[in-house]
């Protein structure tokens, strides 16, 4: 009682304070700011409740300071020895200020938390509000907390407040030249940016060994607080020897736990910085046969294969062949038949070259883990910059394989003609893929596939959100529970339909795709596997304002945008899906490849989206062409007067003048003329009258 | 029964504040008399278990300082010399949380209003603390030393900041409570420790110059206190030849002030006649006159 006695008056005592309101003024304003109201409709909440997180934590934890500081110090100045003449327990007075100052401080963000609430509520509906708590857990409190136990410390042993602000703002700007400055907001070893959970990469269990070391260092740093206090009283103290036995004892079980959690969190993301093993040049042979047998255990986040190959070797004889596995994997027997082959490092080394035109047959058995870099599935990294490890990612909740990767040997040779996918764990997981027999053991589901492997190979969720499918059941990754499942399901199904129209289009099956896993815009640029993302479909809504298009709608306009990119990259230039509709690349000059894919893409989605969605993009473009001034307001004002914007109504022109397969085929002779290399727009026109024998329509004139 | 025995206290600036000092207090008012610097405040707040002493010992009640400083403090009440209050909370929360800090459970708030009543500020228990008189913010600061009945009761320079009818007041209010437990009053008011106390000691630079009761004090400064009438113009003069405790204008005759003052039975001037003594003579004798 006597504590919360002590924590009711220390929180009164700071909440009258002045500096309190200023506070408390000064978070809302930010919250405010940082919402961009007039941009607030068109984003996701992704973006609006981890931007809120982040800067509330980077910019409140300074202010707190402020706030902290002077509460720890108040019965320290002079003239306090009534209070210190009372019979209470130092402990009890020190517990009791925790309390009140967490309480204060907690006052203090509540109305900037209440903005964020209501605006959650009004713009994205109430089920946001769990997202909301989840990053206010993730993000915002645990910065919070650490500034706090450190600010108190820091505040008793200065003994003075300006010494105490001093030294809190150097070691804050210390920790600036440090890290990012991102990071920087949550006093983070490598920022726990470094997951999915928070945009980054696949590996969630960054962000809470993360905070598990934050919160285990703000206790380190509260009960170190705890065994000074006594000694730093302005009073004589008895100093109990047991207490401070126990507390020191604590705070040294603590660093010991926070140590082993550093140890882990640097573990996690060495392993997650991995470097792309190399692989060895030509000559490669030839693959006949190829047998795969892999078991995947969700449990123990654990994979283990047996590679049967024949390989016959080209003109040239082979001396060494790269195994391409994942380094989290390790090859547990090699046989070869027909050479004398033996394992030394990532490579099977011939002691005599196995001479050219020649079969030989492999047995490999591995089995480990699957490791992922970090920065593999972050698009927003140069692609030169990026490690990527083809693959997937393999966790107790979630996997995807990608085709080809780096979970089988030699997968730079080519995919397994026979593959045979066991999996042990729950049985509700689903998979997602095309055409496969599937059968069920115990505690096992087994997935044959024959030649050729699917392209949208499989991803497989441990989760309960189960929605039916015409031949596939997809699962939702937690992560996804906020989109409605109808959205996630309209956009596999374009994805699926549209692999297959493509295939048929090029005659040959996608070697990428698009899977709707990640909530950033992931990108495996190994694989060319593209992930659904959030904040790409805010800026597809934003763009032409769609924003009263359904969700689905866009979905769909998105995914054509990058499957339609992902066919065209195999046989000519690889072009970048752009990050929103009509938005052209400056390094394609005119832009005409681009122009020409996004109308294709425009296209591909009429079955799912409608015509009228077509008339009414395309009279979108038309007006803001011809009436930019009504978009000044846009976040991409530009748009309607790129060049992209007419060529891409001129084409539309065309298509209805020639009809869809003669468009197509048109498509065809451009891809094989100018598949690698651009042309201007004259010779684009000059190309377009000698394939279809009509000159491009020109463009409307803009009636003023 | 307070026991304060040979104790010492040297600060870290090597000042020594207390020079084996010694002394016995029993129930009732005892004062603690002494100049500014004397050492005064220094062992309240030994006897507060604020500070240690260097060396010698202290119990209070049976209670080591050292020792049993927790024990100790259930028994005190302070009011410090000088002390700051929480302007931003009011009379009665400022009391409230003191009570709590004392431990004592739910039934503190009729005892809050009790002292409130007690020390004359009942009807300000509301308003907050930073709109208070330096007189009002004495008396809550002696209001918060009475919350918990302590049964020791330590007062430093209480008086300082009270006017005429509050100070009587509370003069008074120490007489009662001395009934029942030990006050013990710290001042450089001599009339706060004659009206009030039955035993004193005098405090200078560190040492005790006088212990016992304030008759014996009294005593100490008979046949030293004189009154003579003296022209105005001579007492430039006579200021330098004799400590003078007080002068006041003749009201028959503009010209000659009346003075009394403290000088030795061999240097009495012609004229001067010997009167009573008083405590005030008496504690002037042992700080400055022995000087």
């Amino acid at each position: 009682m006597q504590v919360l006695g002590i924590a009711l008056y220390e929180c009164r005592l700071i909440i009258r304070e002045r500096v309190f309101w200023v506070l408390s003024a000064l978070l809302t304003a930010l919250a405010w700011v940082l919402l961009e109201w007039p941009l607030l409709p068109y984003k996701d909440p992704f973006t609006v409740i981890s931007t809120e997180m982040k800067f509330l934590g980077l910019l409140g934890s300074f202010l707190i300071i402020f706030l902290v500081v002077p509460a720890c110090l108040r019965e320290f100045q002079t003239g306090f020895d009534m209070v210190w003449a009372r019979s209470f327990s130092h402990y009890s007075f020190l517990i009791g200020k925790i309390l009140g100052t967490a309480i204060a401080i907690t006052a203090a963000h509540l109305p900037a938390i209440a903005l964020l609430c209501a605006v959650v509520i009004r713009f994205f509906g109430f089920r946001f509000l769990t997202l909301l708590s989840y990053m206010c857990g993730v993000a915002l409190i645990p910065t919070v907390a650490i500034t706090f136990a450190v600010s108190m410390l820091v505040s008793l042993l200065a003994r003075h407040r300006l010494l105490a602000y001093i030294i809190l703002i150097m070691l804050r700007a210390g920790i600036t030249t440090q890290v990012d400055i991102l990071q920087l907001g949550n006093i983070a070893l490598q920022g726990f940016y470094t997951s999915s959970v928070v945009r980054f990469g696949p590996d969630s269990s960054l962000v809470f060994t993360n905070r598990k070391f934050y919160a285990l260092l703000t206790c380190v740093v509260l009960t170190f607080t705890s065994v000074l206090f006594p000694l730093l009283l302005p009073r004589r103290t008895r100093l109990g020897i047991l207490n401070l036995i126990a507390l020191t004892m604590v705070t040294l079980a603590l660093l010991v736990g926070v140590s082993q959690e550093a140890s882990d969190f640097q573990e996690a993301v060495s392993r997650s910085t991995l470097r792309t093993p190399s692989v060895s040049p030509a000559p490669h042979p030839t693959i006949e046969v190829y047998t795969l047998n892999v078991v995947v255990d969700l449990d123990d986040e654990f994979i283990s294969g047996q590679a049967e190959i024949n390989l016959h070797t080209n003109s040239e004889p082979l001396s060494e062949l790269s195994l391409g596995l994942n380094p989290g994997l390790r090859v547990l027997a090699l046989e070869v038949e027909g050479g004398n082959g033996y394992l030394e490092g990532d490579k099977v080394l011939f002691d005599t070259p196995i001479p050219s035109q020649q079969s030989i047959k492999m047995i490999l058995r591995y089995e480990g883990t699957i490791l992922v870099s970090h920065d593999a599935y972050n698009s927003s990294l140069p692609r030169e910059y990026r490690s990527a490890l083809p693959g997937g990612y393999l966790g107790q909740q979630t996997f995807y394989l990608t085709y080809p990767g780096n979970w089988y040997p030699f997968s730079h040779l080519g995919a397994p003609a026979n593959f045979t996918l066991s999996i042990l764990g729950e049985p509700n997981s689903t998979i997602v893929s095309s055409a496969s027999q599937t059968s069920l053991e115990a505690g096992k589901q087994n997935f044959i596939w024959s030649s050729p492997l699917p392209s949208p190979l499989f991803a497989l969720t441990e989760s309960n959100n189960k929605a039916d499918w015409p031949n596939v059941t997809v699962l939702m990754p937690p992560a996804y529970e906020h989109i409605a499942h109808d959205v996630i399901l309209a956009y596999v199904d374009s994805a699926f339909k549209l692999d297959q129209e493509l295939q048929r289009l090029s005659g040959q099956p996608l070697q990428a795709v698009v899977l709707p896993l990640i909530r950033q815009s992931l990108y495996d640029s190994k694989t060319g596997t593209l992930f659904l993302s959030e904040t790409v479909f805010q800026q597809y809504r934003m763009n032409f304002y769609y924003a009263n298009e359904p969700r689905q709608s866009i979905y769909h306009r998105w995914a054509t945008e990058s499957m339609i990119r992902i066919w065209w990259c195999q046989a000519g230039e690889c072009l970048p899906t752009p990050p929103f509709i009509g938005f052209a690349y400056e390094a394609q000059g005119d832009a005409v490849t681009e122009t020409l894919l996004s109308y294709l893409a425009l296209r591909l989605a009429e079955p799912y989206v409608g015509g009228d969605f077509i008339v009414r993009e395309i009279q979108e473009r038309i007006t803001i062409r011809c009436s930019p001034e009504l978009y000044v307001n846009s976040p991409y004002p530009y748009l309607g007067i790129s060049p992209s914007s007419s060529l891409f109504i001129r084409l539309h022109r065309l298509w209805e003048r020639v009809g869809p397969e003669k468009f197509w085929e048109f498509t065809g002779i451009y891809q094989a003329t100018y598949g690698k290399e651009a042309p201007t727009l004259l010779e684009f026109e000059a190309f377009t009258l000698s394939a279809t024998g009509l000159p491009l329509p020109a463009v409307d004139e803009c009636a003023h | 029964m307070i026991i304060v025995d040979h104790i010492s206290k040297q600060y870290v600036s090597n000042q020594l504040a207390l020079d084996n000092v010694s002394l016995k207090i029993g129930n009732g008012v005892f004062g603690l008399l002494g100049p500014n610097g004397a050492g005064k405040t220094t062992l309240m707040r030994i006897l507060a278990t604020l500070i240690a002493p260097t060396t010698g010992y202290v119990s209070i009640k049976g209670y080591n300082v050292l020792t049993h400083p927790h024990e100790i403090r259930r028994l005190l009440g302070y009011v410090p010399q000088e002390f700051q209050l929480y302007p931003h909370l009011s009379a009665w929360e400022f009391l409230d949380y003191m009570a709590i800090l004392s431990g004592m459970g739910h039934a503190r708030r009729g005892r809050i209003d009790e002292v409130l009543h007690q020390v004359g500020l009942a009807e300000y228990a509301r308003r907050p603390l930073k709109g208070f008189s330096g007189g009002m913010k004495q008396r809550v600061a002696i209001a918060q030393a009475l919350l918990h009945k302590p049964e020791v009761l330590i007062v430093d320079e209480p008086t300082a900041g009270l006017d005429p009818g509050e100070r009587i007041r509370f003069r008074n209010l120490l007489v009662e409570l001395g009934l029942d437990s030990q006050v013990l009053l710290s001042t450089h008011i001599v009339s706060d420790i004659t009206d009030t106390c039955a035993h004193l000691a005098m405090l200078k630079h560190g040492k005790i110059h006088f212990h016992g009761a304030p008759s014996q004090m009294i005593a100490l400064a008979s046949q030293s206190v004189w009154q003579i009438t003296v022209p105005s113009r001579e007492i430039q003069a006579f200021q330098r030849d004799y400590t003078i405790v007080s002068s006041v204008a003749d009201q028959n005759r503009d010209t000659m002030i009346r003075v009394r003052f403290i000088t030795h039975k061999s240097n009495v001037p012609q004229d001067a006649e010997a009167v009573e003594p008083t405590l005030e003579d008496a504690y002037l004798i042992l700080t400055g006159c022995e000087d």
